[in-house]
């Protein structure tokens, strides 16, 4: 599994609007083009959603994309 | 794509056909290489190129007559001026370097073979079959090994020259007998001992024996050297023409060939065609080649290091690049078309594993100017589009590369951007304008003023079309998207009664050209020209023209478009590349879609290479020009100067923005839409969904962001209507932030926003979006 311990630091305070439940570090599954990932993310305890945060998105994320797409 | 699809591909592209040098010389001596090292003052590896080709390099090096001089691309009697002087060189080499490649030791063959004659063509015979590990005896008839190279003086060709040579022949499994009797009875025996016996008549001894008892010299065959007698090979006779030494080289070199065939028992004429001088296809312009005499030789007995690395400097270097020359995509890749049809090749072959073009296959603008330089019309764009519709088909082309162009296409054929009207005020239609996407998005001011322009002008009413013209699709490879939007267009021009179309956009009128033949469509330009200039028209000033690249092949809308500019006062200069070689802006077959890099390059070439301001005639060409800085008016601009926006740089990112407005393309369109549907026909507009009533506030460097990473305030509109209606969203209770993800398609987004006090505004602090897929938490 993928930790990134510094950017889920960032996403502390943030709670879950529906559980009202704070984030906590989670292993979350990402899929793309047949590849499958487990990545530590901010999830909510009760119902599961998370998030991907715009620094993951725009940067680790976007190159695993970028690499499976041959580009 | 089959094998002989790239067969053929490869064929046309004649980059790595050889120099005329190379191909003119009969053993087929890397010239380029050679004079490259020597330019560079590398003696001794251009020795070593000649030494790879040239049995004897010591030898033939300093006596060969060079029929490759006389095809040197300098030497072309029309623009050339004068031959590089490569058997100089190669003489100068051979006798400022010794050095050559280390011939490494090869397993001996299971056969022997004899070589009858002390020439240049026997000890060539002897030198090729001996390198492969054949053991040969050489038989010299006279006391001295030699043949005709005895007769060049010293200061041509030194007896130790010949030596050193000699010595290496000797280290080869290659026995040599001299002063041997040779008569038709020893060379039956020879026949009987040997898989093969070649007989180089080059030897002044030779020339006692009667031949003529041996084999009848007319009937020697000119490629194999065979004489008719099985196994007995002959060649380089004297005659009355002057000795050549590099046709001796030949002879002996293509008997050897045949005596290890003959061993093998496999044809003796299969495939041999390239043996020898041929004519090469390789074409090499001399358009940019400053034109030099030879460097003169201080001593006439030959180059000093200076003046060979001078006179090698004079080399060209030959190859064609005409296509790469002029195109900063295919210069990208490093390659030339016949490398990337193989690189093409393999990657839609790939089962598993990498599939390394992709980016190219994407990136091409299909713009043609590849195949309008080409002397053999290899169009990348072709290549590029059948490619991608062969991703397409195996499911294998990523989703990152046309998803934006696609949902462009969607909402431009959705009922928010099309209307199809007839004339508002007759009810007739005779003609329709159909404005096109990039109009209609970027300057929806100056769709509206064309149109009553034209219905002004214009006899027997003109309607309206808006749709797309489906050329995003066939860029995309999408014929399925493709075929569905040209029946709607089809559809739309029959209900408002075939009637002749006058298109904005020169993309449109190549692709109706291609899909609907059967409507009768003329360009904007064409149709203004004869007509009266709007109230206020024109300008001033001096303008570089862009031709539109949909426009290469139509000489009568650039005409019209030279003609309208000349009528608004303006004097155009022609860009470096015009008219039927004209350059793409870097939109043209999604390439700024796919890979915005590729399009940056490919504007600021064309912004660099000729000088600003800039006069477009197509609404894409205007926008994207402009986004590395460069002022870039449309001709409409001149037309209704009331309405011209400022010249400045439109948008960074031409695919998304407009101009300096807030609106994005999509949006302008839909109003635009709306707005003529309202005040032309009193259509009332349809509810509005509830995302579309959404008030976003972006700061500058916001929406920048927002832009440059595609993402449109419509999807924004979308994530925080589907967090409002649903409550699945993020809260940030210290701030009172919210944070909400949508996925419409194949894109997540991620918005950060908060409501603004009272009302139905919502402040937009970032966006983002990825293609992972949410699989879900453990």
């Amino acid at each position: 599994m993928q930790h990134f311990p510094e950017i889920i630091a960032r996403y502390e305070g943030w709670v879950c609007q529906k559980c009202n439940e704070p984030l906590v570090p989670g292993k979350t599954q990402l899929a793309y083009l047949g590849s499958v990932f487990d990545v530590e993310l901010p999830v909510c305890p009760k119902c599961g959603m998370f998030i991907v945060p715009e620094e993951l998105a725009m940067g680790k994320i976007l190159e695993v994309e970028q690499v499976l797409e041959d580009k | 794509m089959e094998q002989k699809d790239l067969r053929r591909w490869e064929w046309l592209c004649i980059q790595e056909e050889p120099p005329l040098c190379q191909a003119a010389c009969p053993i087929h001596v890397d010239v380029r290489l050679f004079t490259r090292h020597l330019a560079a003052g590398k003696v001794d590896e251009a020795r070593k190129v000649l030494a790879k080709t040239m049995p004897l390099s010591g030898v033939l090096g300093r006596i060969c007559d060079h029929p490759c001089e006389n095809a040197c691309r300098r030497a072309d009697p029309e623009d050339g001026d004068e031959g590089i002087r490569i058997g100089s060189l190669e003489r100068a080499c051979v006798i400022q370097s010794d050095a050559r490649p280390r011939s490494l030791p090869v397993p001996p063959k299971n056969f022997t073979a004899a070589v009858v004659g002390g020439g240049l063509s026997a000890l060539t015979a002897a030198w090729d079959l001996g390198r492969k590990g054949v053991r040969v005896s050489l038989l010299v008839p006279e006391r001295e090994i030699g043949g005709v190279l005895l007769a060049y003086p010293e200061s041509v060709l030194p007896a130790e020259a010949l030596a050193r040579e000699l010595e290496l022949l000797k280290a080869m499994p290659v026995t040599i007998e001299t002063d041997v009797a040779i008569d038709a009875d020893r060379i039956q025996r020879l026949l009987d001992e040997h898989a093969g016996v070649y007989l180089g008549l080059d030897s002044l001894a030779l020339s006692d024996i009667h031949v003529d008892l041996v084999f009848d010299i007319k009937a020697l065959d000119p490629v194999s050297r065979s004489t008719g007698r099985p196994g007995l090979f002959a060649g380089a006779p004297l005659g009355s023409t002057p000795f050549s030494p590099i046709q001796a080289v030949l002879h002996g070199r293509q008997a050897a060939l045949s005596i290890e065939r003959t061993a093998q028992n496999v044809s003796l004429s299969a495939s041999r065609e390239k043996e020898g001088p041929f004519e090469t296809r390789l074409f090499t312009s001399m358009a940019d080649v400053e034109h030099a005499p030879a460097t003169p030789m201080a001593d006439p007995g030959g180059y000093t290091p200076e003046e060979a690395r001078a006179e090698a400097a004079r080399c060209i270097q030959c190859e064609c690049k005409e296509c790469v020359k002029v195109c900063p995509y295919l210069a990208h890749f490093k390659g030339y078309p016949k490398k990337y049809a193989r690189e093409i090749y393999n990657n839609l072959s790939v089962v598993h594993g990498l599939r390394a073009a992709n980016t190219m296959i994407e990136s091409c603008s299909n713009c043609g100017l590849c195949a309008e330089v080409c002397p053999n019309d290899f169009h990348m764009g072709t290549l590029c589009l059948m490619a991608r519709r062969e991703m397409v088909r195996q499911d294998k082309m990523p989703a990152s590369a046309f998803d934006f162009a696609l949902r462009d296409l969607d909402f431009n054929v959705s009922s928010k951007a099309t209307l199809a009207k007839p004339d508002p005020d007759t009810g007739a239609c005779e003609w329709a304008f159909v404005p096109g996407c990039q109009l209609a998005g970027a300057t929806p001011e100056l769709v509206r003023a064309t149109y009553d322009h034209l219905r002004a002008g214009l006899e027997g009413g003109v309607g309206l079309l808006m749709h797309c013209c489906g050329a995003p699709a066939e860029w995309a490879g999408r014929k399925d998207v493709l075929a569905n939007v040209t029946e709607s267009f089809r559809a739309l021009w029959k209900e408002l009664g075939e009637p002749k179309l006058v298109l904005a956009c020169t993309t449109c009128l190549q692709t109706f050209a291609d899909l609907l033949p059967e409507i009768p469509c003329t360009s904007l330009w064409e149709v203004l020209e004869p007509m009266d200039l709007p109230e206020g028209a024109g300008g001033e000033g001096v303008y570089t023209l862009h031709d539109p690249c949909t426009s290469r092949y139509l000489a009568a809308v650039q005409n019209s478009a030279r003609t309208m500019a000349g009528r608004l006062g303006v004097t155009l200069r022609d860009a470096d590349l015009t008219g039927v070689n004209t350059e793409c802006c870097g939109f043209g077959g999604l390439m700024e879609c796919a890979n915005p890099a590729m399009a940056t390059k490919v504007v600021e070439r064309r912004t660099t290479d000729n000088p600003s301001p800039f006069l477009a005639y197509c609404a894409m060409c205007r926008d994207s020009l402009s986004r590395q800085g460069a002022p870039v008016v449309h001709m409409l601009d001149l037309l209704f100067p009331g309405l011209a926006r400022n010249p400045e740089p439109a948008s960074p990112n031409p695919l998304v923005r407009s101009g300096p407005g807030p609106a994005d393309k999509h949006e302008n369109r839909a109003r635009l839409r709306a707005q003529l549907a309202k005040e032309l026909w009193n259509e009332e507009q349809g509810p509005m969904e509830k995302y579309e009533e959404i008030e976003l506030i972006l700061e500058p460097e916001v929406q920048s962001a927002v832009d440059e990473r595609r993402i449109l305030a419509e999807d924004i509109r979308r994530a925080i209507a589907h967090a409002e209606e649903t409550g699945r969203s993020m809260k940030h209770p210290e701030s009172g932030r919210f944070l909400v993800s949508h996925q419409p398609a194949a894109v997540t987004y991620w918005v950060e926003y908060a409501p603004e006090p009272g009302g139905q505004a919502f402040r937009v602090y970032r966006a983002w979006s990825h293609r992972m897929i949410l699989q879900g938490a453990q």
